[in-house]
């Protein structure tokens, strides 16, 4: 019988190395161009959760599963319920589905002077459930309410056409990756044009500013020259600086990730955000990141290790420094500060029609007891910044009108920051350069 | 040593070796000769289809998430990563803010033309449309602005628009916030790709809300 194969042992090892060689880079090849792999069901809700509610009044929620693949029975959302524990007992409230998302009007009978607390599960096809938040029962999300707070109603001739102007220029910043100077994206059609992602007040004066264009986190203190720590990854951020000068990074949106530095530019660690679809972050001791308005969670521990998700969803809450400021429908909202003697002070403002409530950028508590809160305000064509002056039982004092900020700046919530003792900080675009213009607000 | 005394596994191995690489480069060759990242993955689909409902183009649109931004682009590789990251403006992974919209909209390749037309993420189209389109519609563009873009005034997958100059942008609702702020699913740009972020396009004084029309309700077939 003839050989299959036959050639000298030399030649067949130098065929059987290239086929097989052939065979296998082939295969490589036609792998890495291969579609993904159909991976199992991976579901993570968004919710704004409520941080404060009127006694007797309903209060809507939703809850937003970002479900993947999209196309599984698994991501499918049909069913939704809502637990809601008032004045001690946990009753259910049904919601509806459609389009993906599980809404719920809490009925205004469970919302009491002593606030409320929920829960919610959402049923897939499968019969799969995801939990929100996800300790379900043992942490649910709780909403203090506005019993006592002081009623305020804005004049009705308020203009948001009638701004200031600033006080000062803090610091101006030239377009550039120069020293001194901040980078912007090339602005075209279809690519929105942004500038530096954001910037903080240290506790020094300084002011830092997330130049994610250049790489970097540059520091400007109020004397002697900038410096520039590396960013750990070139993505648009938000920053914080906490008391001890470490400095909270947190990228945007959903699977980003937060990070810490020293104040020498040291990484402290890297942690992931596996909840929600980060905005925001304070640093400090306990460096948190808001994952959803309403919601901050820690990200690590003392000793700087990463936080598992049930660990983060056990540390959830309203605000990483205790004050509250919710949006209660389009044209009110309230604001809630530690008053001096350990209870809370609050307001409830109501603003002059056709006037909206906007972006909750600050409550910060005075040393007299009073507090300045900074809200967005809009209508259909103009925006400006609404800087509330509250004496300590909650009474109006003072209202300034900010022109509109930066709109280049990625983290929206830390485009106007407060500055002790008494200014208001907010970052403008422009054609140059990038200006932070201080604006005093208490005399 | 000559060759005929040559160990056949270290023969058959140094072959396997030239075999592999070979077959890499003669890979590589074929995709540089096909030309750019699109010329070898953009092989979609685009097809008319009868309905088209807010809950298919949302959950369309979010396929999006974590992949690639190209201006003037529109062709996506699925697979939660930018596969031609810094590699801007050459046709590269991902649609622009306006292409985006258009595939996620499902919206037709003729200018103006109402109905709706299905096109895979795989598929390289960027549509009629640009910002300044979806800014000021054209008399028969099926989408248009709203009057107000308050939160009754509009639902999951509208869009915030703005076009100023030269430049705009465009991003649709994914859920709808409170206070200013909305979960918005949007081709942002080259270094951030295609995304879902909390935002505040709603109270920002240059954008305008505007909306597709003819959307298939959602009950259907079931509607009563």
């Amino acid at each position: 019988m003839p050989s299959l194969f036959p050639l000298p042992l030399r030649h067949r090892a130098v065929a059987a190395g290239l086929l097989a060689g052939v065979l296998v880079g082939s295969l490589a090849g036609a792998v890495a161009r291969a579609p993904a792999p159909t991976r199992p069901p991976r579901a993570r809700i968004l919710h704004a959760a409520p941080v404060l509610a009127v006694p007797g009044a309903p209060v809507d929620l939703r809850f937003v599963p970002v479900c993947e693949p999209v196309e599984s029975p698994a991501c499918d959302v049909r069913a939704a319920a809502l637990h809601v524990r008032s004045a001690g007992a946990w009753t259910s409230v049904p919601g509806t589905v459609e389009g993906g998302e599980a809404t719920f009007r809490v009925p205004g009978e469970l919302v009491t002077e002593a606030g409320f607390a929920y829960h919610a599960e959402l049923t897939s096809a499968t019969g799969a459930v995801f939990r929100y938040p996800p300790s379900g029962a043992r942490h649910p999300i709780a909403v203090a309410s506005t019993a006592g707070f002081r009623r305020v109603a804005v004049p009705a001739d308020l203009s948001l056409d009638e701004v200031r102007s600033p006080d000062a220029t803090e610091l101006f910043l030239p377009w550039g990756s120069g020293p001194g100077e901040v980078g912007r994206t090339r602005p075209g059609p279809g690519a929105e044009p942004l500038g530096p992602s954001s910037f903080a007040v240290g506790p020094s004066g300084e002011i830092v500013v997330a130049d994610w264009v250049n790489g970097r986190v540059a520091i400007f203190p109020p004397r002697g020259p900038s410096r520039e720590l590396r960013l750990p990854e070139r993505t648009t951020v938000d920053v914080a600086v906490g008391a001890d000068g470490r400095i909270g990074l947190v990228g945007l949106g959903v699977g980003a990730r937060a990070w810490e530095l020293a104040p020498d530019g040291r990484s402290l660690g890297s942690y992931p955000l596996p909840l929600g679809a980060p905005a925001r972050v304070a640093a400090g001791d306990d460096l948190r990141a808001m994952v959803a308005p309403g919601q901050w969670v820690p990200v690590r521990s003392p000793g700087g290790e990463p936080l598992a998700p049930t660990q983060q969803d056990a540390g959830r809450a309203a605000s990483p420094t205790g004050v509250r400021s919710q949006e209660l429908g389009e044209d009110r909202f309230a604001a809630a500060w530690p008053s001096a003697g350990g209870g809370t002070v609050g307001a409830l403002v109501a603003l002059p029609a056709g006037i909206n409530v906007g972006l909750d950028y600050f409550v910060q508590p005075l040393g007299d007891g009073g507090a300045l809160v900074a809200r967005g305000l809009w209508d259909d064509t103009r925006m400006a910044v609404g800087v509330f002056r509250f004496s300590p039982r909650g009474e109006l004092l003072d209202l300034s009108l900010l022109p509109e900020p930066s709109t280049r700046m990625d983290a929206r919530f830390s485009t106007v920051r407060f500055a002790p003792p008494g200014a208001v900080l907010a970052a403008y675009d422009r054609p140059d350069g990038l200006a932070i213009e201080r604006f005093e607000v208490i005399a | 040593m000559n060759a005929g005394t040559r160990n056949p596994r270290a023969v058959a191995a140094v072959c396997f070796v030239v075999g592999a690489l070979g077959a890499q480069i003669l890979l590589g060759a074929a995709a540089a000769v096909a030309g750019t990242w699109s010329d070898a993955n953009c092989t979609g689909r685009s097809y008319a289809i009868s309905t088209w409902k807010r809950s298919q183009a949302k959950a369309y649109a979010q396929e999006g998430d974590d992949e690639g931004y190209e201006w003037g682009g529109g062709c996506y590789r699925l697979n939660d990563r930018d596969d031609t990251p810094g590699a801007p403006d050459s046709e590269g992974e991902g649609a622009d803010c306006s292409g985006f919209t258009f595939k996620s909209w499902a919206l037709r390749s003729a200018a103006g033309a109402s109905g709706f037309q299905y096109h895979e993420h795989e598929r390289f189209i960027h549509g009629p449309y640009s910002t300044a389109d979806f800014a000021s519609p054209c008399s028969t563009c099926p989408f248009r602005v709203l009057s107000s873009k308050s939160y009754n005034a509009t639902t999951y997958m509208d869009a915030f628009v703005y076009r100023m100059g030269g430049a705009g942008h465009i991003g649709m609702i994914y859920a709808e916030g409170s206070g200013g702020t909305d979960l918005i699913v949007e081709a942002k740009s080259d270094e951030l790709g295609t995304r879902i972020a909390w935002t505040d396009y709603r109270q920002q004084s240059a954008y305008r809300a505007v909306a597709r029309t003819s959307w298939t309700p959602e009950c259907y077939p079931r509607c009563s």
